[in-house]
């Protein structure tokens, strides 16, 4: 204990520069190296096996206030839902974060010094840094960290109630008074309610109570989870012990994962007591020099934590996919392609290939350059319920002109998702090009509750009453200018492409997926066949893989290609002269084919073909 | 410390008298005056849903409107010649009534003339009066309840619906069977009673659980498995005989396809068959004329006295049957189905003959759904350009067919979207009918008065208690069945029966002729895929 007021003020202020310090390191390491746009823009990415990113939906208005509000936790999801939508700036959404961590950590601080825990202060950092830690993995537990900071504040909450209180059952009729609302808004987060509270009457010595509290809430926890289930048909129908076990741990899990901390602090203040206590048996107090060199010391130690956390723990490669996803929901899509040539993952979940194809296209770069990156037809373009997961594929199908298609597969992620902001915004804009305005209404009307997207929706709303066509809009006027228009049934996917363009030759979309698909089926005369199309669709020179392809299928059958005024530049003629070099000698180098086919053509060619051809 | 405790309770005492001070205002409000001095619009208020000139039932709960004037404040006056009625007033544009005065009003007039003055009042001007939307009260009631599916528009994959009944008089909509989380997303459909009394109801399921025939009668629920052997469809579109004991169902093979252009999603039937299936013996009755192999037969329907089956048949103009040969025949936008008419004895139950009541070419368009009216004259039928799914077309529209006859008209409630689905009020005053009429992608329930003389009146939307209640709604409202009461089985003995009781098999005598089960399957959602694609 400092000597003198002074000392205190000083020793106050210090570990206020410290939390400060902290909390600005913790600022500026999300913002900058985790990004929380990422969260935002980073729903149904895959990021690994059976692991994918799910942002949550949040709508103004109390329908969907209230259908939290009925499920036991849905308060604590709800105002989650409500922070986690700030994640769209990526300092506002750092500052939330930071907030909530700092709350967390406050919240800790406040708890500790109800159960008069000594050293607290020091032990209460874990918690931020598991949430810098879980950050840096991008998982967002933003629902389990405000239920969690709402129990501590509910601790705190009680304990100033119940001061002025003595005796079992006014105490106990406090604690559920609190407890019971508590745990409907919480969920799983009341258990940390709960145990605290049997700390703080274990030690006032109530009577029983120590042990009533955690059972209680318990008790009270399970008896919400049951009343969930039983709401739920099929669910109640099946209503099992083991069920409503297996689904109250999974509640408890993150209160379980808090109370290590506690545990850690009440470790802790024991260590800190007992040197205390040998320091006063020994009758020598700690110099003033010793107390700055332990503080030094403890900032280091923070210090070191903090750079572990962040930088140890961060998935860089989880970070990669995220931000080309990212760029490619913004439609940045140079900056897309720059991204995955400087960070390239490991492996390429579809969903990544379907934008890098798209990012290619928009920089007129897939006929050059679509096979430096792993290439499968499956997922060239896809539609229905295959193409849920790949947020790419309905805005794919909607710039292509395959407007019916891009409407189901909406629709089928609308049934599979909910109504994700993104959905809704895309219905709207089909049926605005579909000329039926107050279908496009019904969502519009919908996506004004969003807080982002709440505000396009509006002004979207006020210009259909002005011009129920948006004949001005650019979006729509594309959209409609290449609408496929010929009714045909049961297109395959990769059809789609072939369609669009006969229905609009000037569709150059259309054509670079058509050909994209004939390169990646082997149908090297059908891109011979479609070069004479190049100038019309403001094509300069013929592109690489188009001239690969060419080459081969002439090395195939022999007849030489008429190239309608084209030339094929030499140095892609002198690479597969030198390739076939290479692959006619007996004793052929591996390395040297390699190092000559790598990002091209051929290299795919080879390694997919059938046999056969 | 004692002057602290002190300060505590008076706060709280202050703050629990303003809670219930405020409790008390919003409570005991005292009602709304009509406005002494306004102007005359000089035209009718537009509201939305639109009530002018409907035809209301006596037993039908408030309705609920948006007044769409710009103002500040809003009066309406709810009147009729022999009853003062009730003002209700209101700072925002919308407006609802309270039960018990609406009641007396609709009760108190019956037969009569229902008025709606509307005065609004904009900032910083006086009130203006606009001219009464007129309505009018039905002498008849309707039946009190109907069930409905209610779904998102899902296309094949589906999370969230369910069969739905929901009290006319009140807004209390209850589920009969729901489809949600956890239930491995089973499909329901199909929902019939028997002369409107669901005490005999049957529902059709399809999902994880298996293809069954949920059979409710009488409080108890049985699984019945209507298939004539593995693969063949089961019994789906179902009509009660009036006798309660006897079910005619169709035995169908579908399939939805997509179109690249316009309207996108159809439905194609590669075969049909009808057969009726005896509840108490479990068995299926077959007739040939019911189900031939060279024609399609489908959408089965009673006649009002039970002695002829009403069907929809088209002749097969296609060899492939399963689906195996292609997506869907090219003639499918030719396919147009007749209706047709077969007498029977319920007592012996044998068949007499067939007849085209009225056939597709007569009309140029497709006869779907039919449905009887009580009195036997009419029959109430979907038409529309070809095939058989009328809910995915913009040209299904209503028709009233005199089964003497064969005359047909279309209804006056039609619209330019589709209108399908339909069903008759136990008193044949009323019908009810699913239409995307208002936004072309979202279907709605209408009603819809039937004079004596077989007019058809202005319809109204199924009333919310919330104005905006359809403004941001995806579900569609589907497959509307009148109901005389509420449906006796609760939620719990249908679950019970689709997991817990084994299913009886029913013999059927139905030919086999290979027809395959096509039914799209409803799985689980599309999760995301595998992670490596290197």
């Amino acid at each position: 204990m400092p000597a003198s007021r002074l000392d205190a003020n000083r020793w106050t202020l210090g570990r206020a520069a410290v939390a400060a310090g902290f909390f600005i390191y913790f600022f500026l390491f999300v913002w900058r190296q985790v990004d929380p746009e990422l969260f935002y823009h980073g729903d149904m990415v895959v990021l690994g096996p059976e692991r994918h990113v799910s942002f949550p939906v949040f709508q103004t208005g109390t329908d969907f206030f209230l259908e939290h509000a009925r499920q036991p936790g849905g308060v604590a999801t709800y105002l989650a839902s409500l922070l986690a939508q700030f994640c769209y700036y990526p300092a506002g959404g750092a500052a939330v974060l930071t907030l909530v961590a700092m709350t967390l950590f406050h919240g800790t601080l406040v708890v500790g010094r109800v159960l008069s825990l000594d050293g607290h202060a020091a032990t209460a950092y874990v918690a931020p840094l598991a949430i810098l830690g879980i950050l840096c993995s991008f998982v967002l537990p933003l629902s389990a960290i405000v239920s969690i900071v709402i129990a501590l504040y509910g601790v705190a909450g009680f304990a100033v109630s119940a001061r002025l209180v003595r005796g079992f059952w006014p105490r106990a009729a406090i604690y559920g008074a609190w407890c019971v609302p508590l745990c409907w808004c919480l969920g799983g987060g009341v258990l940390v309610f709960a145990v605290a509270v049997s700390l703080i009457e274990h030690n006032l010595r109530t009577p029983l109570l120590p042990w009533v509290c955690p059972s209680a809430g318990c008790g009270i926890l399970l008896l919400a989870i049951y009343v969930r289930m039983m709401t739920q048909p099929d669910r109640g129908f099946h209503f099992t012990w083991e069920r409503l076990a297996s689904e109250s741990l999974r509640a408890a899990v993150p209160s379980a994962v808090y109370l290590i901390q506690v545990v850690l602090m009440a470790v802790w203040s024991l260590v800190v007591r007992r040197r205390r206590q040998r320091l006063n048996a020994s009758s020598s107090l700690a110099s003033g020099r010793d107390r700055l060199f332990r503080g030094l010391v403890s900032v280091a130690l923070l210090c070191g934590a903090a750079v572990l956390v962040s930088f140890g723990l961060l998935n860089y490669e989880a970070r990669g996919v995220l931000r080309a996803n990212c760029l490619a929901r913004k439609e940045m899509w140079a900056e897309l392609l720059r991204e995955v040539r400087q960070n390239p993952p490991a492996a390429y979940p579809p969903g990544l290939l379907v934008d890098i194809n798209r990012a290619l296209h928009e920089c007129g770069r897939l006929g050059d350059e679509m096979f430096l990156f792993p290439q499968n037809p499956a997922f060239l373009i896809q539609t229905a319920d295959k193409a849920v997961p790949h947020r790419g594929c309905h805005s794919l199908l909607l710039a292509m002109g395959c407007l019916n298609e891009a409407e189901h597969t909406i629709y089928e992620a609308l049934e599979v998702l909910g109504s994700r902001p993104y959905i809704l915004r895309d219905l709207a804009v089909i049926n605005i090009v579909k000329q039926r305005p107050e279908a496009a209404r019904v969502f519009l009307r919908l996506l004004s509750r969003d807080v982002i997207r709440g505000g396009w929706a509006n002004e979207c709303l006020t210009r259909l009453d002005a011009d129920s066509a948006l004949e001005s809009d650019p979006l729509v006027t594309h959209i409609r200018r290449f609408a496929i228009a010929e009714n045909r049934i049961a297109v395959p996917d990769h059809e789609l492409p072939e369609l669009a363009f006969q229905q609009n030759a000037n569709n150059r979309m259309a054509f670079d997926y058509m050909m994209a698909y004939y390169l990646l089926t082997f149908q090297t005369d059908k891109v011979l066949e479609n070069v004479r199309r190049l100038r019309d669709l403001g094509y300069e020179r013929i592109p690489e893989h188009y001239a690969e392809a060419i080459l081969l299928n002439w090395h195939v059958t022999g007849q030489e290609p008429d190239l309608d005024d084209w030339q094929l530049d030499a140095s892609t003629t002198d690479r597969f002269a030198a390739f076939l070099e290479l692959t006619r000698k007996p004793d052929r180098d591996p390395q040297a084919i390699a190092r000559i086919v790598s990002g091209s053509y051929y290299e795919y060619y080879f390694a997919h073909r059938a046999p056969s051809s | 410390m004692t002057s602290r405790r002190v300060l505590v309770a008076v706060a709280a005492t202050f703050a629990i008298a303003a809670a219930c001070a405020a409790v008390g205002v919003a409570i005991w409000r005292p009602a709304p005056e009509l406005p002494t001095t306004f102007s005359a619009a000089g035209r009718p208020a537009r509201i939305v849903p639109d009530y002018a000139d409907c035809w209301l039932p006596p037993n039908i709960c408030p309705i609920s409107f948006r007044i769409e004037e710009a103002g500040a404040e809003y009066r309406v006056h709810a009147h009729a010649d022999a009853c003062a009625g009730f003002v209700v007033g209101s700072r925002g544009a919308s407006v609802s009534f309270p039960s018990t005065p609406w009641r007396n009003l609709l009760d108190g007039n019956r037969g009569g003339q229902l008025r709606f003055d509307v005065y609004v009042r904009q900032a910083g001007a006086g009130w203006r009066k606009f001219d009464s939307i007129v309505s009018q009260v039905a002498a008849e009631d309707i039946d009190p309840y109907v069930a409905y599916r209610l779904l998102g528009p899902i296309q094949v994959l589906s999370s969230n619906m369910g069969t739905y009944q929901r009290e006319l008089s009140t807004y209390v909509q209850t589920p009969i069977l729901e489809s949600k989380e956890g239930s491995s997303r089973r499909c329901v459909n199909c929902h019939t009673f028997a002369n409107n009394d669901p005490d005999s109801m049957v529902l059709h399921l399809r999902g994880a659980e298996g293809t069954a025939l949920l059979v409710a009668r009488n409080g108890r629920v049985s699984k019945v498995d209507t298939r004539r052997s593995e693969h063949a469809p089961p019994g789906s579109y179902g009509a009660w005989h009036p006798n309660a004991k006897l079910v005619a169902l169709s035995f169908s093979a579908m399939v939805q396809f997509f179109h690249t252009a316009g309207n996108r999603r159809d439905v194609f039937m590669f075969d049909s068959d009808l057969g009726v299936l005896s509840v108490e013996s479990n068995r299926v009755i077959a007739c040939p004329a019911i189900a031939d192999p060279d024609y399609v037969e489908t959408f089965p329907c009673w006649s009002a006295d039970g002695k002829a089956l009403i069907f929809s048949r088209t002749k097969r103009q296609w060899t492939d049957r399963t689906g195996n040969e292609g997506p869907v025949p090219p003639v499918y936008k030719d396919v147009r189905f007749d209706l047709m008419r077969i007498a029977f004895d319920p007592d012996t139950c044998t068949w007499g003959d067939l007849e085209t009541v009225l056939a597709a070419d007569r009309v140029g368009l497709s006869i779907v759904e039919p449905r009887v009216s009580p009195d036997n004259r009419t029959a109430l039928v979907t038409m529309t350009d070809y095939g058989c799914f009328p809910i995915f077309r913009d040209s299904s529209d209503l028709y009233f067919v005199d089964l003497n006859s064969g005359a047909y008209r279309p209804l006056s409630a039609n619209s330019p979207e589709s209108d399908s689905w339909h069903s008759w009020s136990r008193n044949g005053r009323w019908i009810v009918f699913a239409s995307k009429r208002e936004t072309g992608v979202f279907s709605r329930l209408f009603f819809s008065y039937v004079d004596r003389d077989g007019r058809d009146q202005k319809p109204f939307p199924l009333p919310q208690k919330n104005p905006d209640f359809y403004d941001a709604l995806l579900d569609n409202f589907n497959a509307p069945e009148f109901a005389v009461k509420p449906v006796g089985v609760n939620q719990r003995e249908f679950l019970r029966a689709i997991y817990r009781t084994s299913t009886l098999p029913v013999k059927s005598d139905l030919p086999d002729y290979g027809l395959p089960n096509t039914a799209p399957a409803y799985g689980t959602p599309g999760a995301p895929p595998a992670f490596r694609m290197e």
